[in-house]
């Protein structure tokens, strides 16, 4: 099997485990979680369906990071891994990586303005937004990289 | 800017060959020629200029020119 075949079914494999552990953790651990702390902490029962809401609404942003790899995989299992379709793809993922860490941040803060968290809690939340825009920095820089490698492959295979 | 025009067709009507048989006798695929032809190449090498005028008996100059583009109205 050619190399960017076999790279593209290890991407392809690592979308599809991220999706699945995501739909674990948003379909049970999440609101099992939630479930279990306001059995035991009733008088925060205020604080489950706007905390459940807010989380499983960053599922929306993060699967549609997952759809975008597996297309991204996808042309690489064709052949066609530098391409202008691939940067694009990149760059969208860039942005919502970069939407959804300043949702991330913005939503942890109002709950605590509302006075439905914790300090350490948003403290604590502040490494899921770093995260995000570490991926969103790097996205981005991989969208101009494969743009340019996009023109150099096109340069090279109109080359007669 | 101008753009350089691919003018193997009057090479090949004068030498009365076909783009495929040039195509062979150069060494690149048909389908590189047609893109060559089209003008829709990149770059050329400078092997395949020199085997190009080499078994079509003719100059760089006869197979391409410039051409500027027409300005805006």
């Amino acid at each position: 099997m050619k190399d960017h075949q076999t790279l593209a079914k290890w991407l392809k494999a690592a979308v599809i485990a991220l999706a699945l552990i995501g739909a674990v953790v948003y379909a049970v651990i999440i609101p099992s979680m939630g479930v279990t702390m306001r059995a035991q902490y009733p008088e925060f029962s205020d604080r489950f369906w706007p905390w459940l809401l807010f989380l499983t609404s960053t599922a929306i942003p993060c699967y549609t990071i997952l759809v975008f790899g597996w297309l991204i995989a996808r042309s690489i299992g064709q052949g066609r891994s530098f391409s202008m379709e691939n940067a694009a793809r990149l760059k969208k993922i860039a942005v919502t990586a970069g939407v959804l860490s300043l949702y991330f941040f913005v939503g942890n803060n109002a709950l605590w303005l509302l006075n439905m968290s914790h300090p350490g809690i948003v403290i604590g939340s502040l490494l899921f937004v770093l995260a995000g825009f570490a991926v969103t920095v790097a996205a981005a820089a991989l969208s101009r990289l494969v743009a340019r490698a996009a023109d150099l492959q096109d340069e090279s295979d109109l080359t007669i | 800017m101008g753009k350089i025009v691919c003018n193997i067709d009057v090479m090949l009507a004068k030498r009365k060959m076909k783009l495929g048989e040039l195509a062979q006798e150069v060494g690149i695929t048909p389908a590189n020629m047609s893109v060559l032809k089209t003008g829709k190449a990149r770059a050329i090498r400078l092997s395949t200029l020199a085997r190009l005028c080499e078994v079509l008996a003719c100059q760089p100059g006869d197979l391409f020119s410039y051409e500027e583009d027409e300005p805006l109205p």
